[in-house]
């Protein structure tokens, strides 16, 4: 018998498609599918987006009718009309499971409305195709290309333009405030960061990417993405695998853009200085209290891959914490689960069941969980603390906090010291 | 207490005379009096046209295109002595799900209480036979059909067609759908044609349950746009039509076949194109002997 998931988290690649562009200004998704599809993405990514209720969405909402006969014509109206009362500069069309396996021509109705000069492109994102994970480097290719063939300038590269590509917009709660935190640090290394999600973003941003000079990539994601850029305008990279927080995470990212521009390597190094500083004289105040009122504690952090990962690592190399376990919640085949169990010190245990999960955590009996709204069952049964690390957090309100960087590293253990404080 | 309605599935490969022979068996059964309903299961949507005389007759999905509120009236005509036609149309080649088209259509037939309404004694359906999705086998799940005949001719790929349909039958029956009454075997000419047929027949667990010899009297029936039993009434076929329409209304026998694995089916091919050269030249010097 098949696995049955409760308190499923992960959604599809069509999902997980939309998430990734309604993060982008001026860029306004077009589903072509049945109209669930459109409306199951507001229920999975974060209550606290900038959509909030006022949730716009244009879809084809196809019925028996564009099954049979084919949709073509449905998308052709449904263009037609979307370009006429949603305001963007880049209107994509990603299509559902229904569309995808009736066959439509999805790329000649968008090449007909791209011939009649609306700015329309499309992404093939049948949700039986993958997870939402997979949607990030599917959309990111896709604009890089259907740009391509909307824009007629030539290349220019700056050398201090920098994209950076691997934080997963809606798929990680701190995504914005990550982004942020790192355009910001390489603007200090006298770098220019092209926003490409969220905060300052734009078509326009998107249109540069091929001038960047360099581009950083974190995770996988972000490191297909990269690699594709260099094979397509030979920009270089670096690439960090695993997205460290705090002072860890700095050295990180300094060091290997300092080994890549040799000249700026004193700059960056004092900046690099700098930040230990901040970040040592900032963690020295709150020693007394973490000795005191003995902050170290057992957690259990549940979420996927690209952030519990990490985060464990810090809190127990960085912060001093006992990790008993991690619970991955992302959907991995089974030579990745093994590779990811190897490569981590900690125990580990994957799972998609929010029930499994739950009891896990029961069984390992931690003082303290960093999760997603769905282990507050957990957190109040063992009447510990819950921290939001991981998707969904429906209830808690998240703008621009970030766990990256020095001000993101410090800002989490002050949550993390209050959330343990609070309960004694 | 209502009376039992027969619901018949005869699928064949496309091209094999399908349409020919199901319009023939209608015909048969009106002409013996019985009520009939044929309808049509290929997006060709030109199943029924031997039995209408060439009248015009709107699709069941063309109503669906247009969202009309759609009744009975507008999506049949009465052909031949009272038979029912009814097309399920499709979308145009290239475009959208055929598959899904049949089920929507059989649906909304439903919905329509078409059976209620009519009170036929049979209900033909004739279907598209080479099964390539799930929308092809509607027609055999549950509580559509009773019982499913194929049409097939001693060539490999209606055989192969039909090895296909005994796959989608085996698959369905348990869970209640339909099972195989036998395979008519069409276009009946060569001499090999009979025995590789009913090889194939032994072979799966099935019989023939009808020779259908190839006749240009077919031929002709259909340039007029009429059925034999129409156009050419006292013809042997029309009494070979006629055989068979009887034997599909009186039986009740029925089976689930065992269709062949790929490779058992092609080690039965290729041991066939050995052995009909051999049938040929033997009937060849049968026929020299006789001279």
């Amino acid at each position: 018998m098949a696995e049955y998931i409760e308190l499923n988290r992960n959604g599809c690649l069509l999902q997980g498609a939309v998430s990734v562009l309604k993060s982008i200004n001026g860029v306004v998704p077009i589903v072509h599918s049945t109209a669930g599809c459109a409306a199951q993405e507001k229920y999975i990514s974060n209550a606290a987006d900038r959509y909030g209720d006022n949730y716009t969405i244009a879809c084809t909402n196809i019925i028996e009718k564009q099954i049979v006969f084919g949709g073509s014509s449905r998308l052709r109206e449904q263009i037609k009309n979307t370009v006429k009362v949603l305001e963007g500069e880049l209107y994509v069309v990603v299509s559902g499971c229904a569309a995808e396996i009736v066959g439509d021509d999805i790329g000649a109705m968008t090449k007909e409305a791209a011939e009649q000069g609306y700015p329309v492109i499309n992404i093939s994102t049948p949700g039986f195709k993958g997870h939402s994970f997979d949607a990030y480097t599917k959309v990111a290719r896709g604009i890089i290309e259907g740009l391509e063939k909307l824009q007629a300038s030539e290349a220019a590269v700056e050398e201090s333009l920098i994209n950076i590509f691997g934080i997963a917009p809606n798929l990680d709660p701190y995504w914005e405030g990550n982004l942020e935190e790192l355009h910001l640090l390489l603007e200090e290394a006298g770098f220019k960061a092209n926003p490409l999600f969220g905060y300052g973003s734009s078509v326009e941003n998107w249109k540069q990417i091929r001038n960047a000079g360099l581009n950083v990539a974190f995770t996988g994601w972000g490191l297909e993405i990269a690699r594709y850029l260099k094979e397509k305008y030979n920009t270089p990279y670096i690439y960090i695998e695993e997205t460290a927080l705090g002072i860890e995470g700095v050295e990180e990212i300094l060091e290997k853009l300092a080994s890549v521009r040799s000249e700026r390597q004193e700059q960056i190094e004092a900046l690099l200085q700098q930040k230990r500083d901040k970040y040592l004289y900032y963690l020295s105040k709150l020693a007394p209290t973490y000795y005191r009122r003995h902050i170290q504690k057992e957690v259990v952090v549940v979420g996927p891959t690209y952030i519990a990962a990490p985060v464990a690592s810090f809190l127990e190399n960085s912060f001093g914490q006992i990790v008993k376990a991690i619970i991955f919640t992302d959907k991995a085949a089974d030579f990745e689960k093994e590779n990811i169990s190897k490569k981590i010190k900690f125990e580990t245990f994957f799972s998609e069941d929010g029930k499994r999960i739950q009891e896990k955590i029961r069984e390992l009996s931690p003082e303290i969980i960093l999760g997603s709204q769905l282990e507050a069952g957990a957190a109040k049964e063992l009447e510990v603390p819950l921290l939001h690390i991981s998707l969904p957090t429906e209830g808690s309100v998240i703008l621009k906090r970030s766990l990256l960087g020095v001000d993101g590293g410090l800002a989490f253990l002050e949550a993390y010291s209050n959330a343990v404080l609070t309960v004694e | 207490m209502s009376k039992k309605i027969k619901h018949i599935a005869i699928y064949g490969k496309g091209g094999i005379g399908k349409s020919t022979t199901t319009s023939n068996i209608s015909a048969a059964l009106a002409e013996a009096g019985y009520r009939v309903i044929q309808i049509g299961c290929d997006p060709k949507s030109d199943s029924t046209n031997t039995l209408r005389g060439g009248n015009y007759l709107p699709t069941v999905l063309d109503s669906l295109r247009d969202g009309s509120n759609v009744k009975i009236e507008d999506i049949s005509v009465v052909g031949f002595k009272g038979v029912l036609c009814i097309e399920a149309g499709g979308p145009v080649p290239g475009v959208g799900c055929a598959g899904r088209g049949i089920n929507a259509a059989i649906t909304l037939l439903q919905e329509l209480d078409l059976f209620e309404k009519f009170k036929p004694d049979v209900v033909l359906y004739d279907v598209l036979g080479d099964v390539v999705c799930g929308g092809f086998a509607v027609p055999i799940r549950e509580g559509i059909t009773d019982k499913v005949y194929v049409v097939s001719s001693s060539d490999f790929m209606a055989v192969y067609a039909a090895n296909n349909l005994f796959k989608a039958i085996s698959k369905y029956a348990p869970t209640g759908g339909a099972q195989l009454g036998g395979i008519i075997a069409n276009s009946v000419l060569t001499p090999y044609a009979k025995p590789l047929i009913n090889d194939f027949a032994s072979k799966t667990g099935t019989k023939v349950v009808q020779y259908v010899p190839r006749s240009s009297v077919v031929a002709q029936s259909e340039l007029h746009g009429k059925t034999v039993i129409e156009a050419n009434p006292d013809s042997e076929q029309a009494d070979v039509y006629r055989a068979l329409a009887k034997y599909i209304i009186d039986d009740s026998e029925a089976a689930v076949p065992n269709p062949l694995s790929v490779t058992e089916l092609r080690d039965w091919a290729k041991d066939w194109g050995d052995r009909i050269l051999k049938i040929e030249a033997d009937a060849a010097s049968d026929l020299n002997a006789n001279i």
